[in-house]
């Protein structure tokens, strides 16, 4: 295993934002503002919003749209998450779901059997994760570059796949999978519930998880403490390629039509929830929950905005103040516990 | 430090609040308010409203609509055209559909890829410029201006140069670029027929209408302009939804559907393109249980065309490309052998259909067949048996 130099997150770093509270008690510990701003911001958008305009916000449809909108792009994330976790950039992730859905779509086009579609293309995503795995811990290219140049090469996959044409529709019975909703819950937000506990569950709860969070912390110190880096990186690239499987199968679900160009414009929300997501909860820890609060918290946000006819524009740059409010007073927060 | 955490919060709060106010102020100006109904007098309204059903009608069959002059003598074989590419499916049809045209005249296609960067255009038809092609399609992407030297350059290589897909530009005399196909005219045709068939379909009565689009893009700003002017000819008023076609396809859904939602009174959603613009919104308005809501799709691919079939979709405006591609080659034979071409095949407004349910019907899997008269009409036109 080779020190990538451009670790998510250092020893030093790590160690510093993922200390116990030093400084006694303050007005702004007590109310959790090192841990949990987002909670708070959440919570106000969703008063204000609820105000502002009752007759649209607080619906069903308004649930659902949140959850539709953003279950995939959580199930991404929490993917880019693990591989985030054992100090690896997964740049490849997002070309990974988009070669994921036009691969499964094509198969069903192709009249394959769903669940034959399926497994063929959740393997073919691992594949991309053994691969981005060697390039990493065997021939010793950093993450970033190297998981740069196999979205380069998936994207050139996903093309002669798709012939550079839309690809789609897909069976009825396949987008079931996807846009099926009971109570006005779309079915989304299971499969986001089960992924997500069981990572969460992995990575906090067992030595695997501790492993590859000793990994990303400092690569080196963990191989010197017996940690077998090399494996717990390439497990966590392959689990972030089959996460991105998953989504991409689910996405080709919930559109129905797909392009090879589908993928990359999910790139950036997903590094944002995860970074924004290691302000809270456990600060300075790559962590589920934050992950999917920070996602959730955005998403609640744009969709009040759209709601009370925002325009574009709004809806960015609210995505790009949230981050850094929630951020700047994190680490105020934590930089005054430090100083205390 | 105690100052400098209320600091962070005072900004937060501020450029939160600035956001809001911003927001306020934006829900009116960045959607024209809804529709309250024709504002036109009843017997104006009923004329429109005929009118839109006659051109929906004619552009559900366009049999035997496409006539071009015959050139006076058949092209000279052997010569050499460039079609500036991109990556994206459309490109890839134009490159099939001008490779078919070029080949019945027995002239060589070369295809130059460009990215979606303005330096690759440039770059691209720079790459033309030192092939020495005898012509040049540039289908464009970016406003005329940023090549505006590379085209000089061509023209001063002799280089015959058309253009597709472009927007307002100066063409034919001394200009670089010599003739134009889905120009400003015909799209804001292409917009003008999605307004027609909602017009049609609601007999001039069609509640709130949106069109989604992506203002930065040229040729969707005039796509909406044709369908607003003709909305407004009727006094239908449209609300423009403006996304991002670079945003996440759920990210542009959940706009669309926002729009749906806080807007009770809409029945209409329309927009530049089926995909990316469209692609969920079907999906998305049932998962928000919104029902009412009709879409007519633009530029349809199967999935738009199975769509119409099971009802989920009204019809799509299709814009025709392949037949924009091959006047295009039509344009260069003319004026590369020397025939004078006619200012309204200069900048055809081009053959646009409507595929509605009945049509999508007949259509067994799933695909539009080339426009008719493709590509006998051109055979005829070129000396080709």
């Amino acid at each position: 295993m080779t020190d990538t130099g451009l670790d998510p997150m250092s020893g030093q770093e790590a160690q510093s934002m993922s200390g116990r509270p030093k400084g006694g008690p303050t007005w702004a510990r007590r109310l959790g503002f090192d841990r949990f701003t987002g909670i708070y911001i959440w919570a106000i958008i969703i008063a204000l919003f609820s105000i502002w305009t009752p007759e649209t916000f607080l619906t069903k449809a308004t649930l659902s749209g949140i959850i539709s909108a953003q279950a995939i792009t959580a199930i991404l994330a929490l993917g880019v998450l693990i591989a985030l976790a054992a100090g690896q950039y997964d740049l490849s992730a997002a070309q990974a779901m988009g070669f994921g859905a036009v691969l499964c779509t094509w198969l069903l086009t192709k009249h394959a059997p769903i669940i034959i579609a399926i497994l063929i293309t959740l393997a073919c995503c691992g594949a991309v994760g053994v691969s981005n795995a060697l390039l990493i811990t065997k021939v010793g290219i950093n993450s970033f570059i190297a998981t740069l140049g196999s979205s380069s090469i998936l994207l050139a996959i996903t093309e002669l796949i798709s012939n550079d044409q839309y690809l789609g529709p897909v069976p009825t019975t396949f987008q079931a999978l996807a846009v099926t909703q009971r109570w006005s819950i779309p079915i989304l937000l299971p499969y986001l519930i089960v992924l997500g506990t069981v990572i969460w569950a992995v990575l906090e709860h067992t030595p695997i998880g501790r492993r590859t969070y000793a990994t990303g912390a400092s690569i080196e110190t963990a191989r010197l403490v017996g940690v077998p880096t090399g494996r717990y990186v390439a497990i966590s690239l392959v689990a972030t390629s089959l996460c991105a499987g998953v989504a991409g199968i689910l996405l080709a679900a919930q559109i129905g039509t797909v392009s090879s160009l589908i993928g990359p414009s999910y790139l950036l929300p997903v590094f944002a929830a995860c970074f924004l997501g290691t302000t809270q909860f456990k600060p300075g820890r790559f962590n589920v929950g934050g992950t999917l609060l920070a996602l959730f918290l955005l998403a609640t946000g744009v969709k009040g905005l759209q709601l009370v006819g925002g325009q574009q524009w709004l809806t960015d740059a609210f995505n790009g103040v949230a981050l850094l409010v929630a951020v700047g007073i994190a680490v105020v927060s934590e930089r005054r516990r430090s100083d205390a | 430090m105690r100052q400098r955490l209320r600091s962070t919060i005072a900004v937060s709060v501020g450029i939160t609040v600035a956001l809001l106010m911003s927001a306020c102020s934006s829900s009116s100006s960045s959607n024209t308010p809804p529709n309250s109904g024709p504002s036109s007098s009843s017997a104006s309204t009923s004329a429109i409203v005929a009118e839109a059903k006659q051109a929906v009608q004619k552009a559900t069959n366009v049999q035997g609509q496409l006539a071009l002059p015959v050139l006076s003598k058949a092209p000279a074989p052997g010569k050499t055209i460039g079609l500036i590419t991109c990556g994206v499916p459309a490109c890839q049809q134009n490159n099939q559909q001008a490779e078919q045209a070029l080949k019945l005249l027995g002239w060589n296609f070369k295809p130059i890829l460009s990215q979606f960067t303005p330096q690759s255009f440039q770059a691209a038809i720079e790459t033309a410029v030192q092939d020495k092609v005898d012509g040049l399609i540039v289908d464009f992407f970016f406003p005329p201006s940023i090549v505006k030297a590379q085209l000089e350059a061509a023209k001063n290589a002799g280089i015959v140069v058309v253009a597709t897909g472009v927007g307002q530009v100066e063409y034919g005399g001394d200009q670089p670029i010599q003739a134009v196909t889905q120009g400003q005219v015909g799209q804001q045709a292409i917009g003008k027929l999605q307004a027609q068939v909602i017009i049609a379909d609601s007999n001039g009565n069609p509640g709130t209408v949106a069109y989604v689009r992506d203002p930065e893009v040229p040729f969707y700003v005039n796509l909406s302009d044709g369908f607003q002017a003709e909305m407004q000819k009727a006094g239908i008023k449209t609300s423009m939804v403006n996304v991002s076609q670079g945003d996440p396809t759920s990210q542009i859904v959940s706009q669309v559907v926002s729009f749906a939602q806080k807007t009770p009174s809409l029945r209409y959603i329309t927009g530049g393109i089926s995909e990316p613009l469209l692609t969920g919104v079907p999906q998305g308005l049932k998962g928000a249980s919104i029902t009412d809501v009709k879409i007519v799709g633009a530029s349809p691919e199967q999935s738009d065309i199975q769509d119409i079939k099971n009802g989920t979709q009204l019809a799509a405006v299709d814009f025709d490309n392949d037949l924009a591609i091959w006047l295009s080659v039509y344009q260069l034979t003319a004026i590369i052998g020397g025939d004078p071409l006619a200012p309204d095949l200069r900048n055809p407004i081009g053959l646009h259909r409507v595929v509605t349910n009945s049509v999508a019907q007949t259509l067994t899997d799933d695909t539009l067949p080339p426009t008719p008269g493709i590509p006998d009409v051109f055979k005829a036109a070129w000396h080709i048996s």
